[in-house]
């Protein structure tokens, strides 16, 4: 494409006018590659009316993959991400080295608007606005209604459950993640939070792991020995949870959302007998379950800090939310999506997954929280050989370490 | 101030001729000396200036970096803490277990590709038909992309996918078997050149020794053993001291198969995730300053205790 600007104005810096389109551009990174995410740039590049171009680029399809590309650019001061995609645990950290925009005044009332708050709250740090929510997950319980009538609403219940069926010869394994990786460490977070507990402090200066984490631990190692999960549950991540259910060896299982739509087209005969709860507790009270999702931030070196603004705006209103929800299975972050008919049809957990999410909470928040999940995925692994006590005590002091930039990364 | 020149006068003076024409001679020799030496230097000058800026500068950069708290994250925060950065190293169960995992993978793999490597520079040496074909064939691991390479090993390993895989087994996600088939993949890789380095040497045996002692009677295992092996002794500790070095700073495959999970990374795995992943600058650093002490102590035990000597060296050079 031919740069009009720099041929007029001789003086212009060539970079201006780099490869692809014209005109002030928007390098969007991260989420880009969805399904039909296609169609919703083409929407918003249509709403810009010329004034600035939206560009997809690829990133690494594992989040350590794409987190490690934004901090090494980031760092050197890249100005060529202008929006980022970020998961909601970078928060902390991006805000914390000054990498991602404040949000203040009309932008932060806009980015807030009709936003649900547990999302909002992982786009903040130290009592200010990073992002712009613009998907969120939230765990459920996924259960087969031939064998199990009325689901579970304690962990207890569940292994009690799954022990009767399994003395009974019927598929009885309780699937969850439990790799050594991010997804164990949302499990562990699930219980300690259960418990009333927190990893850190609110804002990250000290480790925070108590006997309401002890008593999470327990309840961590309890399921794992009682006999009713899967041999390999130390490797099990979400595909491996995933085909437990699907081959019918589980009776319970604790996955995200986009389980009731993988599996209209890997088993269609279980759709039926597929039902859906919400997450165990340990006292039969409302759960509160770890936030997924994806906020969208403004590099702190991007040259169109308001075009960017405006085009992450566009990306995740309430028509794209929906289209992105109905294509790729992203869960909206904006609370009015979930009123509409259309989401309604494709979520029939569409409630369920409401009030999950109202009730969630976020993961440590911390700038040091790449080393935290590390630490705990790797101290509490495998599952059944944790030692609550003795566990809790390297978790704290790891930690602790971790936050005053001692501790070294595996 | 005329002077008389008395007979001894004279005496000097001639001997002070004679001094002189030497000391003359020497200044010009030395003179054509200083000047080729300083034509030497000019020449070498770009070279060494190149080599200041994108060797020594870093390393001294790096050892300065690993003397102080530095983190790109909290880029004000830097400052001089000596060598505490060295003590949460070496304190840490993570380095030594990355370390020891490194030495295992580097001995044993360097004790396969020499024996591995010298049957096939023997067969490379010894092929009287098709030479040029079999040195080619087996080269091809060689002249293979690592990373490509690893892919392949990866796939060929994944549960339920991997052609290699037993029914119903994960290797790649046991340490035991992750750590076999990292080496695996190394000697796959690195035999052909162990080979092609051992071939040098044995093209320096001259056929008339290995006919005479097959003449007073010794065995294909005696002349090798007693004759080729001692005779191209500076070549395997050449060959085995170049793998070594490789070997240790080993990352690629790691990083490709495995990713460091289930303890198997390498020092330059833990290295990398501080350094890169972490921006930990001081950490990092101060890992890098010792993988870089650790291989200069390795090639320095090499050369002064086993003799190694580096290509090209003269006799003297050798101890």
């Amino acid at each position: 494409m031919i740069c009009l600007g720099s041929l007029m104005a001789l003086m212009a810096p060539m970079a201006a006018c780099s490869s692809g389109p014209g005109g002030t551009v928007v390098n969007l990174y991260g989420g880009a590659s969805g399904e039909g995410f296609d169609k919703i740039l083409a929407d918003c590049n249509r709403a810009a009316g010329g004034r600035y171009t939206i560009v997809g680029n690829l990133l690494p399809s594992d989040a350590d993959g794409q987190r490690d590309q934004f901090v090494r650019r980031l760092a050197a001061h890249d100005s060529g991400m202008d929006l980022l995609g970020m998961d909601v645990t970078w928060t902390a950290e991006f805000a914390e080295a000054g990498w991602i925009r404040e949000l203040t005044g009309d932008q932060k009332t806009q980015a807030t608007k009709d936003t649900l708050q547990p999302p909002i709250d992982t786009a903040t740090w130290k009592d200010k606005l990073y992002g712009i929510p613009r998907t969120t997950n939230v765990q459920l319980l996924w259960y087969r209604k031939s064998l199990v009538p009325n689901p579970p609403k304690t962990f207890d219940e569940m292994i009690s459950m799954a022990q009767q069926l399994k003395s009974q010869g019927k598929p009885s394994e309780i699937g969850l993640t439990a790799a050594q990786y991010e997804g164990y460490v949302v499990n562990i977070n699930n219980l300690v939070t259960a418990y009333g507990g927190t990893l850190v402090n609110e804002n990250s200066t000290a480790p925070t792991v108590d006997d309401k984490t002890v008593q999470a631990l327990q309840m961590m190692q309890r399921l794992a020995t009682s006999g009713v999960t899967s041999k390999s549950l130390s490797n099990a991540q979400e595909p491996e949870v995933f085909a437990d259910l699907q081959a019918g060896r589980s009776a319970f299982s604790l996955n995200w959302p986009y389980v009731l739509s993988a599996m209209r087209s890997a088993n269609p005969d279980m759709v039926n007998d597929l039902g859906f709860a919400p997450f165990p507790t340990v006292d039969g009270g409302t759960p509160r379950t770890t936030l997924g999702g994806m906020n969208y931030a403004i590099s702190k070196y991007s040259k169109h800090p308001a075009e960017t603004f405006e085009a992450a705006m566009c990306l995740r209103n309430e028509k794209n939310a929906l289209s992105a929800a109905l294509d790729a299975g992203d869960i909206p972050a904006l609370a009015t999506v979930y009123q509409l008919p259309e989401f309604q049809k494709a979520y029939p957990m569409a409630d369920l997954l409401l009030t999950g999410v109202k009730n969630a909470v976020p993961r440590p928040q911390s700038p040091v929280y790449q080393n935290i999940s590390t630490i705990v995925s790797t101290t509490l692994s495998p599952p059944s050989k944790i030692n609550p006590k003795r566990s809790a005590d390297k978790l704290r002091s790891s930690i602790q370490a971790a936050i005053d930039g001692k501790g070294i990364l595996p | 101030m005329t002077a008389t020149p008395t007979p001894a006068v004279a005496e000097a003076a001639e001997e002070r001729i004679d001094d002189g024409t030497t000391e003359i001679a020497r200044q010009r020799y030395t003179e054509a000396k200083r000047a080729e030496r300083k034509l030497g230097l000019t020449l070498v000058a770009p070279a060494v200036i190149v080599m200041l800026a994108v060797t020594a500068y870093p390393i001294l950069y790096a050892i300065w970096l690993s003397l102080n708290q530095a983190d790109l994250r909290k880029p004000d925060a830097n400052k001089f803490i000596w060598f505490d950065n060295y003590i949460t190293v070496l304190s840490s169960p993570i380095w030594w277990t990355a370390f020891g995992v490194t030495m295992l993978i580097t001995v044993v793999s360097a004790f396969f590709e020499l024996v591995l490597g010298m049957l096939l520079a023997i067969v490379m040496h010894r092929t009287l038909v098709g030479r040029g074909l079999v040195r080619t064939s087996a080269l091809l691991p060689y002249a293979i992309v690592t990373v490509v390479a690893a892919f392949s090993w990866r796939f060929a390993w994944t549960a339920d996918l991997g052609y290699l895989t037993p029914e119903g087994s994960a290797p790649l996600t046991k340490f035991g078997s992750s750590v076999a088939i990292i080496i695996l993949a190394e000697i796959w890789k690195t035999v052909p050149f162990m080979a092609l380095l051992l071939m040098a040497g044995l093209a320096l045996v001259p056929e008339d020794l290995l006919k005479a002692a097959s003449m007073d009677g010794a065995s294909a295992w005696k002349r090798f053993w007693l004759v080729t092996v001692p005779l191209i002794k500076p070549a395997i500790l050449v060959a085995l001291l170049f793998r070594t070095l490789d070997a240790f700073r080993i990352f690629d495959n790691i990083f490709v198969l495995t990713s460091g999970a289930n303890k198997t990374s390498s020092v330059s795995m833990v290295t990398y995730s501080n350094l890169i992943r972490g921006l930990n600058l001081g950490i990092g650093s101060a890992m890098s300053v010792l993988i870089f002490i650790t291989t200069g102590i390795i090639a320095f035990l090499f050369i002064k205790l086993f003799g190694a000597a580096a290509p090209g060296a003269d006799a003297e050079g050798r101890r």
